[in-house]
């Protein structure tokens, strides 16, 4: 029996929420609702209970607070397909991650995958190649459900290999 | 002016046309649409209300109150009787310990008991206990009371973390090392008792008390005492943890209170101390006895080791280690010796010697010399011849002896021997022989007594009373040998008839024997002296009479 916390983190509005919503209630909306502070979820994979913390966006104004970071074995970071800078920002997101839990496993989530989007396959590698941490980079889609079960299964396969 | 009059009559007229007809149209559109005019008219209701308490308040609580006061005062009645009911029960358990220990808190902490008694009643009631690890704020352990079952705990202790950590951060900008201590909701709260690498949240219905947090307080510090270093290496994985221990550590907070409540129903704890006491006070007393005993038997020993004190009935009482000693010993060296055995093994306070020293122990031949010495003496006496036989401490005294005085004296000594208890007398008293020898003399011719010779009659008789005699009276009547033979035994006859007589008048019934001699007495000549000759002589047969 395994138990632990993961963390999403990126700008704001690049669909941590859908991509959770999507993964634990398989749902979307279209409408936007802002994550203030912290929303916790709850999803068992296999003989793991995972508690997937969206935290709220990151901006130019509002830094994240560290705390919520504390003792996550894993992170998400997300990034929208279709804002350049979200994209330019994930070696920070994960350095951000690092500063507060050394080491700790990263998947990358390209988001809205579903629109037409400009993102080349050597981007893509290179950002995968940006840090050891990286497990994997993928292109997913809150809204048809894209990559994102592979997504968080990929992490908790990283994860409950490191903590069993 | 008049143009004027003019339109105002119109309004009238038109007023009262339409007035019935707008009425109508009111009525039906309340009955058919009443869902709509209550939603468009309730912001409007929202701001009267308002604008009416703003200046018309007094009004509003006027009209509230019957409403308001009835649901306060019932709230609060409902929530009185209950704290009562609680108050009662802790009054009715009376003179519990806990009773005391709350008087004497009382008075140590200058509390009201009314005070305690009220915290007492408002018992914290913890519904669950979660152990929730402080980073990832993953839930490592919980425990639920019977009543509250957590819809997802692993949730609450997620959210938990998430909002110690929002306040932890926030507070970190303004002063240094503060945690979150509890939040309220409702009549509930979660306490959070934190420590290096995990904290408890303990939901907790109604109020908590001091008490309840020291035990939160002593469950966390046990939990990190036995499994602090499981606790800080865990990275996730139960495997590694021991829940079922951590488990039972947390139980304790959910049972301690149960037994707490079971504790409060039980009745008054001197109930069971009394039975106790009374055991206790069995035990000792069988302690004592046996004590005793032992003692009894020591002393016995003592006595019977001891050669001179074998022969003496001595009785022991031992009663709480003391000894009472009770009986007859002849001399004080017997009491003595007793008392100096006995101070080998007991304490002077521990002794009562009631022995009496009497001596009794005399010696049957020493007595039987003794009687025989004293009656030698006696019976050197004349006409004492007293002879005893001694069965011990009786004696009896067979013989005679020649006066009742000289008996008794006898006697009186005897019984001052030593080891005469009683003394029989079967002592015959000999008295001295009365010599009764009497001539009676008659004048010639005559046979009548004259005062003379009844005075001397009178005497013997005297004689024969005072000394019982029954001996056979001897009268011998002798001739003066003047006249005829025949008529002076007549004479003599009827002499002799006189005195028996007279000794009849007396009361003398003694036997009389008569001899009537025709010669004269022996040693007396008729011729010379012929009245001396004339007489009658009065003896007793035999001289002696028992008394």
């Amino acid at each position: 029996m395994f138990s632990y916390k993961i963390v999403l983190i990126g700008n704001f509005g690049t669909g941590k929420t859908s991509l959770i919503r999507r993964f634990v209630e398989n749902s979307f909306s279209e409408e936007y609702l802002s994550t203030i502070g912290v929303s916790i979820s709850k999803k068992t994979i296999k003989n793991a209970t995972v508690m997937i913390w969206d935290i709220e966006g990151h901006t130019e104004f509002k830094p994240i607070f560290k705390q919520y970071l504390l003792g996550a074995k894993g992170f998400i970071v997300v990034a929208d397909l279709l804002r350049p800078e979200s994209i330019e920002q994930i070696p920070q997101h994960i350095e951000f991650c690092h500063n507060v839990v050394q080491d700790a496993p990263v998947c990358i989530a390209l988001n809205k995958s579903d629109m037409p989007h400009e993102l080349t396959e050597d981007s893509l590698q290179k950002i995968k190649q940006s840090s050891p941490a990286i497990v994997e980079v993928l292109k997913t889609s809150a809204k048809s459900g894209d990559a994102v079960e592979e997504l968080f299964l990929k992490l908790n396969e990283t994860i409950c290999e490191q903590i069993s | 002016m008049s143009k004027k009059k003019q339109s105002t009559q119109e309004e009238d007229a038109l007023e009262s046309a339409l007035s019935p007809i707008v009425n109508k149209l009111i009525d039906k559109n309340f009955d058919n649409s009443g869902d709509k005019i209550a939603s468009q008219m309730a912001p409007l209701i929202g701001g009267a209300i308002r604008e009416q308490i703003k200046s018309q308040k007094d009004d509003i609580v006027d009209a509230l109150y019957p409403v308001m006061g009835n649901m306060i005062s019932k709230f609060v009645t409902k929530s009185l009787e209950e704290l009562l009911n609680k108050i009662n029960e802790q009054i009715q358990n009376g003179l519990s310990i806990q009773a005391i220990k709350r008087k004497i808190t009382a008075k140590i902490k200058g509390v009201s008991e009314t005070e305690l008694l009220l915290q007492e009643s408002s018992e914290a009631n913890i519904k669950a206990v979660l152990l929730i690890h402080k980073e990832s704020g993953s839930l490592l352990c919980k425990v639920e009371g019977q009543e509250g079952e957590l819809s997802d705990a692993d949730m609450l202790a997620s959210m938990m973390s998430a909002i110690r950590s929002f306040v932890n951060e926030w507070i970190s900008t303004n002063t240094i090392d503060q945690e979150l201590g509890e939040i309220e909701y409702g009549g509930n709260k979660i306490i959070i008792e934190t420590s290096g690498y995990s904290y408890l949240a303990v939901i907790v219905e109604g109020a908590a008390y001091t008490k309840t947090y020291e035990k939160i307080r002593a469950t966390l510090s046990e939990v990190i005492q036995k499994y602090g270093q499981e606790i800080k290496n865990f990275q996730g994985n139960f495997e590694k943890l021991n829940k079922d221990a951590l488990k039972k550590e947390l139980q304790k907070l959910l049972t301690n209170q149960q037994d707490d409540a079971t504790i409060k129903k039980k009745k008054s704890p001197l109930l069971f101390l009394i039975p106790l006491i009374f055991i206790l006070y069995l035990s000792y007393i069988f302690y004592e006895q046996h004590k005793d005993e032992v003692l009894q038997n020591q002393i016995t020993t003592i006595i019977e080791h001891t050669p001179q004190l074998i022969p003496f009935k001595i009785d022991l009482n031992v009663k709480d280690s003391v000894v009472t000693l009770k009986g007859s010993v002849p001399f004080h060296y017997h009491k003595e010796l007793l008392d100096k055995k006995l101070h080998t093994i007991l304490k002077k306070d521990q002794i009562k010697n009631e022995l009496r020293v009497i001596p009794t122990l005399t010696d049957p031949m020493q007595v039987s010399a003794n009687i025989a010495y004293l009656l030698k003496g006696a019976n050197l006496e004349a006409q004492t011849k007293i002879n005893y036989t001694f069965d011990y401490n009786k004696v009896t005294l067979f013989g005679t002896t020649s006066s009742i005085e000289r008996k008794v004296n006898l006697i009186q000594m005897i019984k001052e021997i030593k080891g005469v208890e009683s003394v029989e007398d079967k002592i015959k008293v000999l008295l001295p022989k009365p010599k009764i020898d009497t001539q009676i003399y008659f004048e010639k011719s005559s046979t009548t007594l004259n005062n003379k010779t009844k005075d001397q009659l009178k005497k013997i008789t005297k004689l024969l009373k005072k000394y019982k005699i029954d001996s056979i009276i001897e009268l011998k009547a002798y001739s003066d040998m003047i006249g005829k033979k025949e008529k002076n035994q007549a004479l003599a006859q009827k002499r002799i008839q006189s005195i028996i007589d007279f000794l009849h008048q007396e009361n003398i019934t003694n036997k009389i024997d008569v001899t009537i001699f025709d010669t004269p007495p022996p040693n007396i000549d008729p011729k010379k002296d012929p009245d001396r000759a004339r007489q009658i002589k009065l003896t007793l047969k035999n001289g002696a009479k028992n008394v």
